[in-house]
């Protein structure tokens, strides 16, 4: 009897867990509203992909690619449908770390913690890796059509 | 000076024996129809598709006389993809084929682009020939597709997945 309460305790748990993690899904707008990404969960862990920009072309029409990509052979990837945020395992309470998140404006790497303020608003912070103080963290919002 | 010799004989032996003269086999291994399904209402753009594959290895290593707990090379040779249902690929741009795991970072495997038009069955070109050995040893392998698609249908996209696999292991004793 006892058993059979803690097993479905902590199954209830768990699922309590994913709902709260899974908040997280869906399209978001970038603190400048030049982009949005669509957050995904592959696993166990969260990616997102940049799936709109408010100027999706260079200065001579085309699509945007990933011109400061450091590895050279990945310049030609377009800027629309790159996974910008890679490997966010979800640690509770709202936070979501290991990740890491690339600006390809600068072409750098960084390393990410996520915080849901509430089911519509995320701070977004990246860091040098090794360095928690050297960082930014900027303000997402859920959007919806 | 005798002793010495000996000695050295049996070194050279026992170095011999540790650099493995087991015979190593190679073979291929089919996963079929690995079912893909891609959520109605589908949004214009890129997509992320993902299937988990679910393979019994034990069994294909006995069948195959080769030692699961010593592979030494594990490959994606074709990738091929269907749709169901009558349908084709024609709202389908691009196709990007990523392997994952929790526990690794994804790797590309092969891509198809631009996806041929007015066909309901297409093969991506194999890029990277990388050694995925380190997937096969997670309890959970997903296959990532990143498809850009345009003009969606309402309905939900049903495919399957074909994939052939080199492995390379030491013989089974």
């Amino acid at each position: 009897m006892m058993i059979s309460f803690l097993l479905v305790s902590a199954i209830g748990m768990g699922n309590a867990q994913t709902q709260e993690s899974d908040k997280l899904l869906g399209v978001w707008t970038t603190e400048d509203g030049s982009a949005r990404v669509k957050i995904e969960k592959i696993g166990n862990k969260y990616f997102g992909k940049t799936i709109w920009m408010k100027e999706p072309n260079d200065e001579n029409g085309k699509p945007k690619v990933d011109v400061n990509n450091p590895d050279e052979s990945l310049r030609n990837q377009p800027r629309i449908g790159l996974r910008i945020m890679k490997d966010f395992e979800y640690e509770g309470k709202g936070v979501f770390k290991n990740g890491n998140i690339y600006d390809p404006k600068k072409g750098k790497t960084y390393c990410g913690k996520i915080t849901m303020k509430d089911d519509n608003h995320l701070d977004m912070r990246g860091n040098i890796c090794g360095f928690g103080m050297l960082g930014r963290t900027t303000s997402w919002t859920r959007y919806t059509e | 000076m005798k002793k010495r010799s000996v000695f050295a004989a049996l070194a050279f032996a026992f170095v011999l024996a540790s650099c493995g003269s087991g015979k190593v086999n190679e073979f291929t291994h089919d996963i079929k129809n690995v079912k893909i399904k891609v959520d109605a209402p589908v949004t214009p753009g890129p997509n992320t598709i993902q299937a988990e594959l679910k393979l019994d290895l034990d069994s294909v290593f006995k069948a195959n006389k080769a030692n699961r707990q010593k592979i030494k090379n594990i490959t994606i040779e074709e990738l091929k993809f269907s749709m169901e249902d009558g349908r084709n690929f024609d709202n389908f741009e691009s196709f990007t084929v990523n392997f994952f795991s929790d526990a690794n970072d994804m790797t590309k495997l092969g891509i198809i682009n631009p996806v041929p038009k007015g066909q309901n069955t297409i093969s991506a070109t194999v890029t990277e020939k990388a050694n995925l050995s380190k997937y096969f040893s997670e309890p959970s392998i997903f296959l990532i597709i990143d498809a850009n698609i345009t003009n969606p249908d309402s309905v939900a996209y049903n495919m399957n997945a074909d994939l052939k696999v080199k492995f390379s292991a030491n013989e089974s004793k």
